[in-house]
């Protein structure tokens, strides 16, 4: 057997033994936290390990949620913990596993009214199964476009990517963008949209070029878990968040978030607050239409803050309980 | 030498120099793969076949240089 057939079949066993082990060790820590609250919207960025998932809860009752997580994340769990009886609208970023891989369970476990969807054709079965489920349960399905609005009583949704034409190269670059927009404040969910410089067809650069100027938001959720080509200066000086939020698991195997882009949250921290789900759990914003408030499941040393996902990985079991400059529940964002 | 039969799995997303591949018979079963084991040119929603063999040369050469290592190192 040649050498290279060799190294391969070995990689593959100890990588499927890895992710046995670490699919068998995760460890959860949920508090109990608010049900929606009457008149205010309420953005839940889920701790669902390695993977995307926001509960948006509106003014009037309706519920949004965008991406599911990873296959295997708690989060039909996490979305009864928070009273969710009935989703309104689902809107899938891209299909990616990480974005929509419980997304069969969430239609199995809650009646769904309408699905927006990329339309990028990613031919696995994780996405080819969730079309299949769309399709059998007879749910409204979309794929909305730059430029596309929804009204839900005071709250708007905005499309903002993809454009006309979807890229058919890469899921990422098709990455449904929405920003949410109640009163004077606006909330940006990126998916995992990307700058790859040099691509032009990639979903920054195009958003950039084409909306630069009205890309603004008070809150940004940092596109593809805070990897390096998911954040960068000219997006942070576009978008002008006082608020960021990173979804990524503790100890990951991809290095988010990366070192560019924390060292970047760093130095803008002034003028920006960081909250990861990787540290803090779920992150959840309440806001009233004029004022942000930010609270979490646990609370992060300051020192932690700023550690990249490596450095972080390096350092797992002392996450969460560690002493120093505490932050946390209740903080009031800018 | 003695094989199973091949493993399909497709090839879900890239993370930097990791690929995550996920078995097609059962989504729960996913795993990351270093890129550059890839075959050339592979994308993003590529299914692959993946061949699983016992390799018993190598495992022969291995635990013979094991052994004299220590036999060496118990001072034979």
């Amino acid at each position: 057997m040649n050498k290279t057939l060799r190294t391969i079949l070995i990689t593959a066993l100890v990588a499927v033994a890895i992710v046995a082990i670490v699919r068998l060790t995760r460890v959860r820590n949920n508090l109990p936290r608010p049900a929606p609250v009457a008149g205010k919207l309420v953005v839940h960025f889920l701790d669902v390990g390695q993977g995307d998932s926001e509960l948006i809860q509106l003014p009037d009752g309706e519920t949004i949620v965008i991406d599911s997580g990873e296959r295997g994340s708690p989060t039909v769990e996490l979305l009864r913990k928070f009273g969710v009886k009935q989703i309104d609208l689902i809107i899938a970023t891209h299909p990616h596993s990480d974005h929509i891989g419980e997304m069969r369970d969430v239609m199995r476990a809650f009646k769904v009214l309408e699905f927006w969807d990329s339309g990028f054709n990613h031919p696995t079965r994780v996405y080819g199964d969730m079309l299949q489920d769309i399709k059998d349960r007879g749910i409204k399905f979309a794929t909305p476009k730059r430029g596309d609005l929804r009204k839900f009583g005071e709250v708007t949704v905005e499309v903002l990517n993809p454009s006309e034409e979807v890229p058919d190269e890469n899921p990422n670059k098709a990455s449904l963008v929405v920003r949410l927009t109640y009163g004077a404040k606006r909330f940006l969910f990126t998916g995992d949209a990307e700058y790859n410089a040099g691509t032009k067809s990639s979903a920054w650069e195009q958003m950039l070029e084409r909306d630069r100027e009205s890309l603004g938001a008070d809150l940004l959720k940092a596109a593809h878990h805070g990897s390096s080509n998911g954040m960068t200066e000219e997006v942070l000086d576009a978008v002008n968040p006082s608020i960021i939020t990173i979804s990524c698991a503790s100890g990951n195997d991809y290095h988010h978030p990366h070192p560019r882009v924390v060292r970047m949250l760093e130095r803008a921290a002034n003028k920006t607050s960081l909250y990861r789900t990787d540290l803090e759990g779920t992150i959840t914003a309440i806001c009233d239409g004029d004022t942000i408030e930010m609270s979490s499941d646990r609370q992060v040393a300051r020192d932690r803050l700023y550690l990249t996902g490596d450095e972080v990985a390096g350092t797992v079991a002392g996450v969460g309980g560690s002493a120093g400059s505490e932050r946390g529940r209740g903080r009031r964002a800018r | 030498m003695k094989s199973a039969s091949p493993a399909r799995v497709i090839i879900d997303r890239f993370e930097g120099d990791l690929v995550v591949l996920v078995l097609y018979e059962d989504d729960r079963v996913r795993f990351n793969f270093p890129h550059r084991l890839l075959p050339e040119g592979a994308r993003e929603g590529d299914h692959l076949l993946m061949t699983v063999a016992e390799d018993s040369d190598s495992r022969e050469s291995e635990e013979k240089r094991i052994g004299n290592l220590l036999d060496e190192l118990k001072g034979k």
